[in-house]
């Protein structure tokens, strides 16, 4: 099917050039002379010829791509579509990211389906990788293509997640996305992620973080910073906090004589320079990883149709439209979220009864049964 | 009786306990020179960090020191086919138990020192807000976690050659399950499932997880 | 069972569910006796000891030891019984002094005059490691601690297997005097007939797991002849003696291996027409191959 078109091209302008030259040389028309206007226009016609040829080649070659493609997996909001030799892979990936999907994400009714093509890998050739992976995302809009790389059981689903999840952070609205900083992801284990940011908090240097740690629901919301200050550098921080964060960049910056004065206590100095950053550059009293974690929280509390919720909200601030996710006032959502956090609390390593006990019986019953070996037993 | 076998247990065990105690006064001195001693010089963060690289030791040195006093009990005996020790005029787990218990007796010797080495370490230590020191209740896990340790070896060690291929026979017996699904491309999850229980409450092994940090939140 | 030291009847063992090596073994040692158990190499003789001293459980069959149950009363057994292993069995890396502590920690009755008389005795070294001491001074330590713990038996297996005749001679100078102090039994298993010939008053002989005979030594020594006979009757009929080996010898000679042998027995001879040419006497040795010998053929 490929030839045809480059056959009829051929033929045709082997007929052009054929005429041309009869019609020039007075052959089979009897003209002695060619006029110029009807060789413009014989001009104009070849070249509408080999556009169209050019256009049914770009089609012929589509035809030819996608034809590769020809089997379809669906998996609740995946799809899938791959060729014939790569479908059981793919019914496998598509079931374990749609998994994966349901249990942080919410159930798939909640969203809209996205298309992934996947193909296996073929060469080194990246240039010819990089205009197919275009071809797809262009002939089929907002479909993501996945090549298959190293253990494809493992990364496939991950892949597939992070285009989900990178997706549903894109439909959000830009104060949202602002804050969040980047795409939700799923967790391994939420707890552990909870217990990180215990940590942080707990051992945080920032006064308004250790406030929100032990108790004021207050002192959490300005650490969130919804909306930002008008002057972050004085409201987030005390004198101590502005001379780390600015020091931190004194290697990079040994030479600025603000810095300096900065660096050998001159808060002032500190002040003059932070206010310099760009807003975005001042990091918060609590983390972005701790936004995402009230993020989930609000999810999590909402349940279904809370992702969706958070997307359409039209509330004003980003701590409202979290709250009408979890369909629940902001105030309840913060303190879910510092019970949640407080909750996780890695346990030190002080043994609770249960593992001392535990150690005890099986140390006693250990003892025991050397005793009762056939060589020290009687009968 | 006791005094008697306890003094053979440690003329036995005290190379290997000397070297034991010492570790246990260096691990907990150490990991607070590793994050800068008396001032904490790296982050909190990765002071924490370290705390939990330096952790992995206090739970080989637990393992280690079960290990060795079990087997010091036994080496003498089993060296001489046990012909004395049941010539002896006690009841066989009369014999049993008073070995048992000098080698528990003993390992209280490391584990006061792992208290003594967590006392100087966070005597010297100025912690920054929301860490605290738990130098107590880290000896008191050192000491049950040597505890199961100890009486594991000990079991093994004074039983039959028969029991330890028992034992061994079950291991090899999971492996191969694991084996066989896996040749059958089913997930392979015995293995996964039985040290799960081992190391999950009230598993034998509970008590050597989680967090072995001197200093933590 | 009577008042004898050690009471053994109908003792059988095997390991596992291997052959029988022990069968149908009775045995009784009279207290106060020196005992003396006799048998080639892989005879079961230190396999009964351990079964008499409850180290291994026997298959079938009953022990008595001082008159308590074996294996139940062990504990009570060991008490009152000094043992002398074939094999050494103390801890190497203690010494001497430290071995002897920790053994009279054990005995109620430890004698630690006794013990300190019998290191100048030997010759040992309170501070000298076990694992650093000769062979005849191991075999003297262990009998120290033996002695040391004022036994009423003394179970001794091949006490001087490997020694010296100085030492092996110390050795049995030292249980020798403990007897006649005390009048303590001893029962002690030797492959060394001759040894044992000089200290033992009852003597058992032990082969392939059953005892073939058990007699007071004099009896042992004096009974066991060696007869040769010219024109032997076919048929013998009653003997007056036990006939253990017939064989041929030169022309129409036999030999005859006999026990219990007394002189007024020669008319036993002229009573069936043969003559009795030569009463040769056998030592203990003689008399212990052949009794073995006798014992592993069928009667002639």
């Amino acid at each position: 099917m490929s030839e045809v078109p480059r056959v009829v091209l051929s033929c045709m302008l082997a007929l052009a050039l054929l005429g041309s030259s009869a019609s020039a040389q007075g052959v089979g028309t009897g003209t002695p002379l060619r006029d110029p206007a009807i060789e413009r226009a014989n001009a104009t016609h070849l070249a509408s010829l080999a556009v169209d040829a050019r256009r049914q080649r770009t089609v012929a070659d589509s035809i030819r791509k996608w034809a590769q493609f020809s089997d379809t997996v669906r998996d609740g909001r995946i799809r899938i579509a791959t060729t014939p030799e790569l479908v059981e892979l793919a019914r496998r990936i598509a079931r374990d990211a749609e998994a994966a999907l349901a249990r942080t994400f919410g159930p798939s009714a909640d969203v809209a389906p996205m298309t992934f093509v996947m193909r296996g890998v073929t060469g080194g050739n990246w240039a010819k990788q990089a205009r197919l992976e275009r071809w797809i995302s262009d002939t089929l809009e907002g479909a993501i293509a996945i090549r298959l790389q190293g253990e494809p059981g493992v990364n496939g689903p991950a892949f597939l997640v992070d285009g989900f999840a990178k997706k549903q952070f894109g439909e959000l609205d830009s104060a949202t996305r602002t804050w969040l900083r980047y795409p939700l992801q799923p967790a391994h284990d939420r707890k552990l992620e909870r217990s990180a940011i215990y940590v942080d908090i707990a051992t945080s240097e920032n006064r308004i973080a250790t406030e929100c740690r032990v108790g004021s629901l207050e002192r959490c919301r300005e650490g969130f910073a919804f909306e930002q200050p008008a002057d972050p550098v004085m409201s987030w921080y005390e004198p101590a906090n502005r001379h780390r964060i600015a020091v931190r960049t004194f290697t990079r910056r040994r030479r600025d004589p603000v810095l300096e004065r900065c660096s050998q206590g001159d808060d002032q100095a500190c002040i003059a320079d932070l206010r310099s950053w760009a807003p975005s550059d001042l990091p918060p009293p609590l983390s972005s990883s701790a936004r995402h974690s009230l993020a989930w929280v609000a999810l999590e509390i909402g349940g279904e149709g809370a992702l969706a919720r958070l997307g359409s909200s039209t509330a004003a601030t980003v701590d409202q439209r979290l709250a009408d996710a979890a369909r629940t006032t902001p105030e309840k959502l913060i303190g879910a979220w510092r019970d949640s956090v407080t909750a996780a609390r890695p346990r030190p390593v002080a043994a609770n009864p249960g593992t001392a006990w535990a150690a005890v019986v099986w140390g006693s019953l250990l003892g025991i049964l050397s005793m009762r070996s056939s060589r020290w037993r009687t009968r | 009786m006791f005094r008697s076998i306890l003094y053979t247990q440690w003329k036995w065990a005290r190379v290997a306990l000397l070297v034991i105690a010492v570790a246990a006064v260096a691990v907990p001195v150490g990991s607070v020179r590793a994050i800068g001693g008396v001032v904490i010089s790296t982050s909190v963060g990765d002071a924490l960090n370290t705390m939990r690289v330096w952790s992995v030791l206090y739970v080989l040195l637990a393992a280690l020191a079960g290990l060795i006093l079990a087997i010091s009990a036994w080496a003498a005996d089993q060296r001489g086919h046990h012909v004395y020790a049941l010539s002896l005029p006690v009841p066989r787990w009369h014999y049993v138990l008073l070995r048992f218990a000098a080698g528990l007796a003993l390992l209280l010797v490391p584990a006061l020192l792992v208290w003594l080495g967590a006392l100087i370490a966070s005597a010297i230590v100025v912690l920054p807000a929301g860490l605290a020191t738990y130098p107590g209740a880290l000896a008191l896990r050192w000491l049950l976690a040597a505890f199961v340790a100890y009486a594991l070896f000990f079991a093994i060690s004074s039983g039959t050659a028969r029991t330890a291929g028992l034992v061994l026979g079950v291991i090899a017996g999971i492996v191969a399950a694991d084996l066989m699904l896996a040749l059958m491309d089913q997930p392979a999850v015995v293995i996964e499932f039985v040290v799960s229980k081992f190391f999950e409450w009230p598993g034998v092994f509970e008590v050597f997880t989680g967090r072995w940090m001197l200093i933590d939140v | 069972m009577s008042g004898a030291a050690i009471e053994v009847r109908d003792l059988g063992y095997r390991v596992g569910r291997g052959a029988f090596e022990i069968r149908d073994l009775s045995l009784t040692v009279p207290t106060g006796a020196i005992y003396g158990f006799l048998g080639p190499n892989g005879s079961g003789k230190t396999t009964t000891i351990r079964l008499i001293l409850g180290l291994a459980k026997q298959a079938s069959g009953r022990i008595v030891v001082l008159g308590h149950e074996q294996p139940s009363e062990g504990p009570r057994v060991m008490a009152r019984t000094g043992y002398v292993p074939e094999r050494p069995h103390l801890y190497p890396s203690l010494t001497v002094g430290e071995q002897m502590d920790f053994h009279a920690s054990f005995h109620a009755r430890w004698d630690a005059a006794r013990a300190a008389e019998l290191v100048s005795q030997f010759g040992l070294i309170r501070g000298q490691r076990i694992g650093s001491l000769s062979k005849g001074e191991t075999g003297k330590l262990m009998m120290l601690l033996a002695l040391a713990q004022t036994p009423d038996l003394l179970v001794l297996d091949e006490p001087t297997d490997g020694l010296d005749p100085v030492v092996r001679r110390d050795v049995l100078m030292a249980v020798l005097e403990y007897v006649s102090q005390r009048e303590a039994t001893v029962f002690i298993s030797s492959h060394l007939v001759h040894e044992l010939e000089r200290v033992c008053d009852w003597v058992g002989v032990m082969d392939r797991g059953r005892l073939v005979a058990e007699l007071p030594m004099h009896t042992f020594k004096s009974g066991i002849k060696r007869l040769r006979v010219s024109e032997p009757p076919a048929l013998l009929g009653d003997t007056p003696f036990v006939l253990l080996a017939r064989e041929t010898g030169d022309g129409s000679a036999e030999s005859w291996l006999v026990r219990g042998w007394q002189p007024p027995m020669r008319q036993y001879f002229d009573g069936v027409g043969a003559n009795l040419r030569e009463v040769i006497d056998l030592d203990l040795e003689e008399g212990f191959v052949e009794l073995l010998r006798s014992a592993r053929q069928p009667r002639a």
